[in-house]
């Protein structure tokens, strides 16, 4: 047996003691990747909802998207051309002659009834249309016809031209609205609040986990990596939902006998999920300025 | 990088599984909206109307109408707003293009078979349409033992005015779309020639007389 000297002592000590923590580093190593990895999927997911709730925001509770789409997608000029062969298919039941109808509809009325309608829906107000303008602007024309053709108003055709008057304005109201739209709006502009409260909290949420990967790392390239990670998980899982359902093509064959209406839904619905690639964009965009500092500090680290 | 892609389908699946076996009976009531192909709003209307031979003409030697049968899977049954047809009562002065369905397109440029109804050959009743101030301005001048010529893409039909009917537009009774047996019904607006409308509606029926019968089994 040979015996130690204190030096050697020391030195094995020394060595010991640093193994012992090379040791303990190693098994904790094994679990931060595991707990940083849950949190840039909470952080994916969260970017998701994030995500989803502001293009719900921006284009169903947006009145001026509802209207743009509405631009877009010639709505006005079909709404005309529909209400106008609707009121020529009633004239032509009514001893009307075809120019009766495509005279009496104007575009510039037309558009203003429907950004009436639209307007005083999203404001709250009753989405009822108004018809004693139209009525009492199709009386003023029937009058007119009737004096051009010489024929006389008896009370009996008064009653006729009266019956004439209200089918003409349910037609009316029936191309000006949009159906189910007040029954389905009423739940929308109920819903906005907690959208509004769900997308700021979200909002707060992201901030918080963003911060938690970044602050609790102790190295740099580790800390964009893990964001890295949540950003480009969360481009992904907004872009698939889109991408998914506008290859599907399942919008353009929604069963809508209208052609204005048909036009408009699947302009308005197909935007919406269009929309989707705007947070998508923001977000890859991220991930890649993260990538990069990931890629500038990882190098530095094994430099060291 | 596949932790991200890890991410997305994780987020997808316990998405799945937390919606759809709550939704998924609406899911499936949603897809009653939808057909299976996209919608064609670059032409207003289909016309498959292609004249056939007349080949029930009256047998000369029994006066008796030959009476033919043709397989449902021979023809192109007319999808919702076609023109398949034209429908002529030369004692009206009526000639109009006939539509399958009766919506304001159709009864603008010609004259509709209503949905609910059959078409000619299918052995029940068909409720044809047409505006009183344009293509059946002509009913005006009905009368019992007039016929009314179908011509369809399919085959060749006459129908013998039998009677002629005013009333209103809610009375059921006008009408019956159970019928077991080919009859034909043409409808529109009353009275004739006078601004206004009314309640009232011309009904004109019609028994079969000649053209082809359709094999519904076939």
């Amino acid at each position: 047996m040979s015996e130690k000297n204190p030096e050697q002592e020391n030195l094995l000590e020394e060595e010991q003691k640093q193994h012992r923590h090379h040791h303990h580093h190693r098994k904790k190593s094994k679990i931060k990747p595991v707990i940083y990895c849950v949190t840039a999927f909470f952080l994916s997911v969260t970017l998701f909802l994030t995500s989803a709730c502001a293009v719900v925001e921006l284009t169903v509770f947006s009145k001026d998207y509802m209207l743009d789409r509405m631009d877009s997608s010639g709505y006005y000029s079909m709404v005309k051309y529909e209400l106008q062969n609707r009121l020529k298919n009633l004239g032509d039941a009514s001893g009307f002659e075809a120019s009766f109808a495509q005279n009496f509809v104007d575009s510039y009325d037309v558009k203003k009834a429907v950004q009436n309608y639209i307007q005083s829906f999203y404001a709250g107000d009753s989405t009822l249309v108004e018809t004693t303008e139209f009525k009492q602007q199709l009386y003023a024309a029937v009058q007119n016809y009737a004096a051009e053709k010489n024929i006389t108003l008896t009370d009996e055709i008064n009653d006729h031209v009266a019956y004439f008057i209200n089918e003409a304005a349910n037609i009316y109201v029936d191309q000006i609205a949009i159906p189910f739209f007040s029954v389905i709006g009423v739940h929308i502009v109920n819903a906005q609040n907690s959208v509004n409260i769900l997308l700021i909290s979200l909002g707060v949420l992201v901030l918080i986990i963003a911060a938690v990967i970044f602050f609790t790392n102790e190295f740099k390239h580790r800390r964009y990596r893990y964001l890295c990670y949540g950003l480009l998980g969360g481009a992904l899982t907004t872009a698939v939902l889109p991408t998914v359902v506008l290859l599907s093509d399942k919008i353009t064959r929604i069963n809508i006998a209208t052609r204005s209406l048909y036009n408009l839904i699947v302009s308005y619905f197909n935007n919406i999920f269009y929309a989707f690639y705007i947070p998508t964009a923001v977000m890859a965009a991220l991930a890649v300025v993260t990538f990069v500092m990931y890629a500038k500090y990882y190098s530095k680290y094994r430099n060291q | 990088m596949i932790l991200p892609i890890v991410f997305c389908i994780v987020t997808y699946l316990i998405t799945a599984a937390v919606i759809f076996p709550a939704t998924s009976s609406y899911l499936a009531m949603a897809d009653l909206f939808f057909s299976d192909k996209e919608r064609d709003v670059t032409s207003p209307h289909t016309n498959i109307f292609v004249p056939v031979e007349d080949s029930s003409q009256p047998d000369t030697e029994s006066s008796q109408p030959k009476q033919e049968t043709i397989k449902a899977s021979d023809f192109t049954f007319p999808s919702y707003e076609d023109q398949f047809g034209e429908l002529i009562i030369e004692d009206c002065q009526i000639y109009a293009d006939l539509f399958f369905g009766d919506s304001w397109y159709v009864l603008g440029n010609g004259v509709g078979i209503y949905n609910g109804s059959a078409i000619p050959g299918y052995g029940k009743t068909i409720l044809i349409a047409g505006h009183n101030n344009t293509y059946f301005n002509g009913l005006k001048y009905a009368e019992k033992g007039q016929i009314v010529k179908i011509r369809t893409n399919y085959g060749n039909y006459q129908y013998e005015i039998t009677d002629i009917r005013v009333t209103t537009n809610v009375d059921r009774s006008a009408y019956d779309l159970n019928a077991e047996e080919e009859n034909l019904i043409l409808y529109t607006c009353y009275p004739y020639d006078t601004l206004g409308l009314t309640d009232l509606r011309a009904f004109v029926y019609a028994k079969y007389v000649s053209g082809p019968m359709i094999d519904k089994n076939s």
